[in-house]
């Protein structure tokens, strides 16, 4: 894997303030992979997400020790643009958070900051992103109404939409389906199949269940260390490490 | 192994019931086998009856624990060790029901030879009744403990069963060719020996997956090791 991975941590520890979140990670991320990040309340994953397209940064008095390279590159060299991190690196979040835009602003909204203006290159891009996103269909005839007028599970799949629109290599979601029904759920989890295809995919979610489906890895994280990182199956059939075992058999606390 | 309990005391309570039920069934089917001796020892046909009746219970008790595992693996969507063990329990559950069935046709053999004046003294048969009831008895041991050496020493004592099954054989086969009559109870005799056989590749397929259980490795087609 050390070759080929995308995204590599070494010796990553993260504070906040004089509070350490995370101890000592050392992980490689697999391109065209989704990797699962579980683990109880406060135990450094979804610090670890943040940590990955520097929205860490937007939180005063955080401070990160070690390397986390991508395709190579230390994201937190001096010089690097943290929104060009972002650009490369997209995050859908826990709950959907549309702008109180059209569906069709929604989505060209990055892309016009960031490249062109042209109706018809925006057209195709909006096309291409909703169709990527599984939406394309539900939404193709309302394009022009309010984004806020679709259900919550439209909404999370607009969002992973506007994320795609900005032509990532990553996207990182963090619990991106507790807020919907199982329907939605289910649809956002076949999504994730087939971006994977495409994209790298890193999430971090509660519903054990869901990491099980859909991650090829899965890494245990506990009080800031990363206790176990294996195989998604190996993980839920048979773990290496007993806490792991304990924690996804709910023999914890 | 240490056993660190569930957060939720109910799951905790419905695996115990579990593993408290196979540990009943198994007791149940060694008896089986006990009065199966005990039948064609004493001629006693009525207990050989009894062996057949009594064998609805058993059939109940597989019933009622693969309904059990099927509710766990519906409502708890279980991981790891206890996937391992749900997965685990439903197996030896399907093991013991056919160790059942097969005391249950050793004890109709019984009563058919019970007819006839006895062709030999029994010695191997006991003996070989004897090490499969006690196979059936450490498996499950050793399934309740997680102890992968007496699973072991099961999956090893399986090859002494088979040695006695073909022993018995060869004998029967020279009753049969110094004397065409003593056939019809020589025939049967090898049905009996040939269910006691299968009854400790039985044991032996319980613990097959009680390593499977602690290991998460299969080894229901390898050799034990020596």
């Amino acid at each position: 894997m050390a070759d080929a991975s995308i995204i590599t941590l070494r010796n990553v520890n993260f504070y906040y303030g004089r509070v350490k979140a995370l101890t000592d990670i050392n992980m490689e991320f697999a391109p065209n992979s989704v990797t699962a990040l579980i683990g109880p309340s406060g135990c450094g994953k979804s610090t670890l997400l943040r940590l990955l397209n520097r929205m860490n940064d937007l939180i005063d008095g955080t401070r990160v020790e070690g390397e986390i390279l991508f395709e190579g590159n230390n994201i937190y060299s001096a010089g690097v643009d943290p929104v060009e991190i972002r650009k490369k690196i997209g995050m859908v979040f826990q709950k959907p958070n549309p702008f109180p835009k059209t569906i069709y602003n929604n989505i060209t909204y990055g892309p016009k900051l960031m490249w062109s203006n042209n109706k018809s290159d925006l057209d195709d891009l909006v096309e291409q992103s909703l169709k990527q996103a599984v939406l394309w269909d539900e939404v193709k005839d309302i394009l022009h109404k309010s984004a806020m007028t679709l259900s919550g599970g439209q909404q999370q799949r607009l969002c992973i939409a506007r994320a795609l629109a900005m032509k990532p290599d990553v996207l990182l979601m963090d619990e991106p389906t507790s807020a919907l029904d199982p329907i939605s759920t289910a649809k956002i989890e076949e999504l994730i199949e087939e971006l994977k295809i495409n994209y790298t995919i890193i999430i971090v979610t509660h519903n054990m269940q869901q990491a099980a489906r859909i991650s090829d890895e899965t890494a245990f994280f506990y009080l800031g260390r990363l206790i176990e990182y294996n195989k998604t199956e190996k993980i839920f059939t048979k773990p290496d490490v007993a806490q792991t075992e304990d924690y996804i058999t709910g023999r914890f606390g | 192994m240490e056993e660190k309990r569930h957060t939720s005391i109910q799951y905790e309570k419905e695996l115990q019931k579990v593993k408290d039920s196979l540990i009943y069934m198994a007791a149940l089917v060694e008896q089986a086998i006990a009065k199966d001796v005990e039948a064609l020892l004493r001629k006693d046909s009525l207990l050989a009856e009894k062996v057949m009746e009594e064998d609805d219970q058993i059939d109940a008790l597989d019933v009622e624990i693969e309904e059990k595992c099927i509710r766990l693996l519906a409502l708890r969507q279980p991981a790891a060790r206890d996937l391992r063990f749900i997965t685990t329990a439903i197996k030896i559950n399907g093991h013991l029901e056919r160790i059942g069935d097969m005391a249950s046709n050793i004890a109709e053999k019984i009563i058919i030879l019970n007819e006839e004046p006895q062709l030999k003294p029994y010695i191997d048969m006991p003996r070989m009744a004897e090490i499969a009831r006690s196979m059936i008895r450490e498996s499950i041991d050793s399934f309740v403990r997680e102890d992968i050496v007496l699973a072991n020493k099961v999956r090893k004592d399986d090859e002494i069963i088979d040695n006695l099954n073909e022993q018995i054989f060869r004998e029967l086969l020279t009753y049969m060719m110094e004397d065409p009559r003593s056939i019809h109870r020589a025939m049967i005799i090898t049905q009996i020996s040939k269910n006691l056989e299968r009854i400790s590749d039985h044991a032996k397929g319980i613990a097959d997956m009680v390593v499977y259980m602690v290991t998460g490795e299969s080894v229901r087609h390898e050799e034990p090791a020596d």
